[in-house]
């Protein structure tokens, strides 16, 4: 019902030579065409801060010279967000979506993300293939486009801690007992830790029940989804270590924070970050010239630089200092390990389930 | 003369209660309906009772219920108890006053449960303004407050507070004078006053308070989440876990019905027993 108007601007439009099918064409070629029939605007579902300064400083101002079309943001957490595209599924009010890997593995399967063709998008031919971590559903498509490559570490207070962390074992370190911030339940990360506090154990993918009896040892006082939750506490002394994302404490580092990183010997959690094509959307082709500059050499680098986010093209130059803060050639990469998506997205109800009755009741009663 | 008027109010209660049943009953019955279908954690066969059984079978969730409930009642008791005496001083006071005090009551309500809880953030944290000089001057030992149910309580309070005092307060102002006059002209102390006048005139006002503040309490999201350790999610951090970690509409949906009907239940039994103690 809510389509019918729609429809009706569509083909009232289609009558009037508007010809909705040939942006498309038109797009591609990236003449400065106003889309049609769409107002002009890509609704852009990402996270705030960072991530959106970085889209509406750095990918903004050319997607509007390639398109003439705006950028509207929704912002929010990766939960939220990914809730409103389960709920709006048909109908969506964005165009394009950021998320984990495991979300868009996830939002294909729900039928709310779709693939791209890969023609449309032709930087992708130079996507590093490390990246590329969710596999297409079928030959020449594309399930998204991974724009970057972040990795969750182990962050502590070099003015509080004497001997820098070196092992995700050394979060159960006595001295981070009750002054550690760890990912929720809910975290993107939280299955891959359990596999890690798996094999701390001495367990492995398939004796997971050693990694929840290890991590309902640690002792948190603070469990987390974004960098705000803990970062005040850091600042009163009530936390000094913290797991959390690279890009993020390079952000604290720069706003004065006493922090300091490491990506531990068992590797830093690879997480390359996604933007893919919300299902049903009526923007297709302006979707697609986005996805395209989100992975153009020039934006990579101008996003690196000024957000420390890893890029994933194999043509984007990266200031030697710069590259040293991130996800980002070859020696770090060798430190950082990558997850399955599938895995993780097919664990992480019967894991969450585990971490809140489990786990967690057993952090607090120590 | 009175039938020929009957249908006017009759007609002027329909858009209300249209506005009602759009935005209040459909959606209830869109959560109970979506409560009964499996999901992702929980697999059955078509609907049914299956998820309220699962969260019926742990004892994790009975004591998420529990401790809703208790937070709840505690924050009802305390606001009450900090609530009345703060009604009754306001009557005393003038007009001008009266309206002053109920204006800067009304603050932390106008500036939303979200403001007042990162005070709170602030002002709890062992190295706050509170306690941190405490602790460090190695006057008191270390604490934890935030991320305690008494952060949640603290928060709650803080919030459903406004709310019982305003309405004591408009209760307890609008006692006939005479009455209390001429009970302390009979000899009654202000005890006495209190317990034989003002008491039983304002029970009334007393309980739509404390239904208010239950409510609100049991239904606060904002103090729990924020000043709330992980280990003490109540229902409404519950199900916003539900849905936002693991994307389970389906569970979050029937904790919702549980929270729903819990709340039901104990404020009918509280009206309905008050009625009862009004009449006796």
């Amino acid at each position: 019902m809510i389509d019918l108007p729609c429809l009706s601007r569509r083909s009232a439009l289609r009558l009037l030579g508007g010809a909705a099918g040939l942006g498309g064409t038109r797009l591609a070629r990236a003449q400065p065409a106003p889309a049609i029939g769409t107002g002009g605007r890509l609704t852009v579902s990402t996270w705030g801060g960072i991530t959106s300064d970085g889209i509406r400083d750095h990918v903004g101002p050319e997607f509007e010279k390639l398109t003439g079309a705006k950028l509207a943001f929704d912002i929010g957490g990766q939960g939220a967000r990914y809730n409103k595209l389960l709920a709006q599924k048909g109908n969506p009010s964005a165009d394009v979506f950021f998320g984990t890997d495991e979300s868009v593995v996830g939002g294909l399967r729900a039928g709310v993300l779709q693939p791209t063709d890969q023609a449309a998008v032709p930087n992708f031919a130079d996507v590093q293939p490390w990246a590329v971590s969710v596999k297409a559903p079928a030959a020449g498509q594309i399930a998204g486009v991974p724009y970057t490559m972040i990795s969750y570490a182990l962050a502590y207070d070099p003015t509080a801690v004497k001997t820098p962390p070196t092992s995700w074992g050394d979060l159960w370190r006595p001295e981070f007992a009750g002054k550690l911030a760890f990912a929720a339940a809910g975290h993107s990360q939280m299955p891959a830790l359990v596999i890690l506090a798996a094999e701390l154990a001495g367990g492995s993918l398939t004796n997971i029940d050693l990694g929840f009896a290890k991590l309902a040892q640690l002792r948190p006082n603070k469990l987390t989804f974004f960098w705000t939750d803990w970062a005040p506490m850091l600042k009163t002394g009530d936390t000094v270590a913290a797991t959390e994302f690279d890009y993020y404490l390079e952000a604290m580092k720069l706003q004065g924070y006493p922090i300091d990183y490491v990506f531990p010997t068992e590797g830093a959690i690879g997480s390359p970050e996604l933007v893919a094509m919300v299902a049903g959307t009526k923007n297709r082709e302006l979707a697609q010239v986005f996805m395209n500059l989100m992975i153009d050499p020039k934006v990579q680098e101008a996003f690196a630089v000024s957000t420390f986010q890893g890029p994933t093209n194999r043509k984007t130059q990266v200031p030697a200092a710069v590259a040293a803060r991130m996800s980002y050639g070859d020696d770090k990469l060798k430190r950082v390990r990558f997850f399955d998506p599938v895995l993780c997205l097919d664990n992480r109800p019967a894991w969450t389930e585990r971490m809140t009755t489990e786990v967690i009741p057993a952090w607090q009663s120590r | 003369m009175g039938a020929s008027r009957r249908p006017l109010p009759g007609l002027l209660l329909l858009p209300s209660a249209v506005l009602l049943l759009v935005f209040l009953v459909l959606p209830l019955c869109a959560t109970v309906w979506l409560s009964l279908e499996p999901n992702a954690l929980v697999r059955f066969e078509g609907r049914g009772a299956g998820n309220y059984a699962y969260l019926a079978g742990r004892a994790y969730y009975l004591g998420v219920v529990a401790r809703t409930f208790r937070l709840a009642a505690e924050s009802t008791g305390i606001a009450l108890l900090l609530g009345y005496p703060a009604a009754l001083a306001m009557r005393a006071e003038s007009e001008r006053v009266a309206g002053t005090l109920s204006l800067l009551m009304t603050l932390p309500v106008l500036a939303g449960p979200l403001v007042v809880v990162l005070g709170w953030m602030i002002l709890l944290s062992n190295g706050g303004p509170i306690l941190g000089p405490l602790v460090r001057w190695g006057w008191i030992e270390r604490v934890r407050w935030l991320g305690t149910e008494t952060g949640i309580l603290v928060g709650v309070v803080h919030f459903v507070l406004p709310f019982v005092v305003l309405s004591l307060a408009s209760v307890v102002r609008s006692l006939p004078r005479p009455l209390l006059e001429a009970a302390q002209s009979l000899g009654a102390g202000p005890l006495t006053r209190f317990r034989l006048v003002v008491f039983p005139l304002a029970l009334p006002g007393l309980v739509s308070a404390a239904v208010i503040a239950f409510s609100l309490s049991m239904s606060s999201f904002v103090a729990p989440h924020y000043l709330g350790g992980p280990a003490d999610l109540t229902l409404t951090t519950l199900i916003s876990q539900f849905v936002l970690a693991t994307f389970n509409g389906q569970l979050a949906a029937a904790a919702a019905t549980v929270l729903l009907v819990l709340m039901t239940v104990v404020i009918g039994a509280v009206t309905v027993g008050a009625a009862r103690a009004v009449r006796a």
